[in-house]
């Protein structure tokens, strides 16, 4: 990952200015504490700059942040997460092609538990089924978290449940706005979507290596393009103001280490109850039923253990769902 | 869903297997277009293929199952089974357990064989693949499991097709080593 160093000293200089946030600090003094070129801190200044950072000055009489920006880097998140916690290892990328594939990646060479990819901007955001999640710089989080469950492979879809309760909660907590949860983890606001969970998993038969759930929230976006606008919305859209990504990404990463110590402790069916608690789809809710083999209509009751939905169809028929998608029907 | 009942295995009041059951076994397995299924209950194996829905009951001793899953893994193909209609037949003499390497499902979900809906499949019949190479993504409420060839070989055979449903342990694809060529 040709970027990553780069990141760390952007990160470093973030980190620098954020601490001194009242003085002018000369080029010169940021080169050498980063270990950089003065020409090398006027490009990176460029780059926060054309985040949205706010950065009085220019390279001959120094540079001053105008205030803390919202950038997810892990110096300003201050989470604080304790060893072996989500979140205790950050990974902060200005520009990548997904974190989804960063994780994955790194999950391969032996990542620890617990660790988290964070991205400004996704080149090739993805979703489930080679589809395209829109990643708009600087205005939705981009995060992958790296687990290794202590559970069977068949065990492990409830955590995409334990994902999207974190995030409701993340949202409602940090947002102020009043979320619901489609099954099996969109998170809606005002009916769209706000947010996409593509969770992948690298297993055996028997034997679980690493979960990576990839989460993307759509936070500052001032609109939604064409195709979307029907569907998805942000939560500025929805709030009518700006909401700092910095707080709803600290949000989310303690939620999940919350629901996550939950379900170790209590096993899948605590995840399944926290769902079916946040959630309006979880019972009596006419659906539309979309499975890889065709579509029927439905009214939901309930998800068993495993955190599967079941349904009941027009004949009396209950079906448990494992796959699929659902839609309400209005 | 048939798991619950189904699931108890070696319970004394379970153990016989009857004719009734059998029959409400294989409306599911129709249904659900399970291609092959088999439990053992009681030291009594049954196993059901469908087309042709050979159903047979061997007597033979459980063999090694630590793991407490509902759905035990299905045994390596016996050579006396014929093969189910519309797979393609192992013409060259009777694959043996030692032939071919199964890669079975890990988790209930859905098969996909290809990356995304319009993409090719992974992989076909006759293809070499190589360790780790991609064979197909099991999806189980939005958790992709991208399943990978842990054995260097030929596949000869594919067992699901694109959007049928999976069960634990449920063969997927069958591999000839090549070491074995």
């Amino acid at each position: 990952m040709p970027t990553a160093s780069t990141d760390r000293k952007i990160d470093r200089l973030l980190q620098l200015m954020a601490q001194n946030a009242t003085v002018v600090l000369p080029g010169p003094k940021i080169a050498s504490e980063i270990g950089v070129t003065r020409s090398t801190v006027w490009h990176y200044i460029e780059r926060l700059r054309a985040l949205g950072v706010e950065i009085k000055g220019h390279p001959s009489n120094g540079y001053q942040l105008q205030k803390l920006p919202d950038i997810l880097a892990p110096s300003l998140l201050k989470l604080d997460a304790g060893e072996g916690r989500i979140g205790h290892k950050i990974l902060h990328y200005f520009r990548t092609d997904s974190t989804n594939s960063v994780a994955m990646a790194l999950a391969s060479k032996g990542a620890e538990h617990g660790t988290v990819v964070v991205a400004e901007e996704q080149t090739a955001g993805r979703g489930r089924l080679g589809r395209v999640w829109h990643s708009e710089k600087s205005a939705g989080i981009y995060v992958s978290v790296i687990l290794r469950p202590p559970l069977a492979p068949s065990a492990a879809p409830v955590l995409t449940l334990m994902a999207g309760v974190a995030v409701h909660q993340a949202v409602e907590i940090a947002a102020g706005v009043t979320a619901d949860i489609r099954w099996p983890n969109d998170v809606l606001v005002g009916g769209k979507k706000v947010c996409g969970i593509l969770t992948e998993m690298s297993a055996e038969l028997d034997r679980l290596h690493a979960v990576v759930l990839g989460i993307g929230i759509n936070v500052n976006h001032r609109e939604m393009p064409g195709q979307l606008k029907a569907i998805a919305t942000s939560l500025r859209m929805e709030t009518g103001r700006a909401v700092s990504r910095a707080l709803v990404l600290v949000t989310l990463l303690k939620e999940l280490e919350k629901q996550y110590q939950m379900i170790l402790l209590e096993g899948g069916q605590a995840a399944a109850s926290r769902w079916a608690a946040a959630s309006t789809f979880a019972e009596g809710k006419p659906v539309r039923v979309l499975t890889g083999t065709g579509e029927y209509q439905a009214v939901t009751a309930g998800l068993d253990a495993r955190g599967a939905l079941r349904v009941r169809r027009g004949d009396g028929r209950e079906e448990t769902l494992v796959a699929g998608e659902i839609v309400e029907v209005r | 869903m048939p798991k619950k009942s189904a699931g108890r295995g070696g319970e004394a009041s379970e153990a016989a297997w009857n004719l009734k059951e059998i029959r409400a076994l294989m409306d599911v397995l129709e249904e659900r277009q399970i291609s092959e299924f088999e439990m053992e209950r009681g030291g009594t194996r049954i196993r059901i293929k469908r087309g042709g829905l050979a159903v047979e009951t061997p007597q033979v001793p459980l063999y090694g199952n630590n793991h407490s899953h509902v759905w035990p893994a299905p045994a390596p193909e016996p050579s006396a089974t014929p093969p189910a209609s519309g797979m393609p037949a192992a013409t060259d003499a009777a694959e043996t357990v030692e032939d071919v390497h199964l890669v079975k499902s890990p988790i209930v979900g859905t098969f996909y064989n290809s990356p995304s809906p319009n993409a090719p499949p992974f992989v076909s019949v006759g293809d070499e693949v190589q360790v780790g190479q991609p064979l197909c993504i099991i999806e189980a409420m939005k958790l992709m499991n991208e399943i990978e060839s842990d054995s260097a070989g030929e596949v000869v055979r594919i067992y699901m097709e694109n959007g049928q449903p999976v069960e634990y342990g449920q063969s997927l694809y069958a591999i000839r080593p090549s070491h074995k060529i």
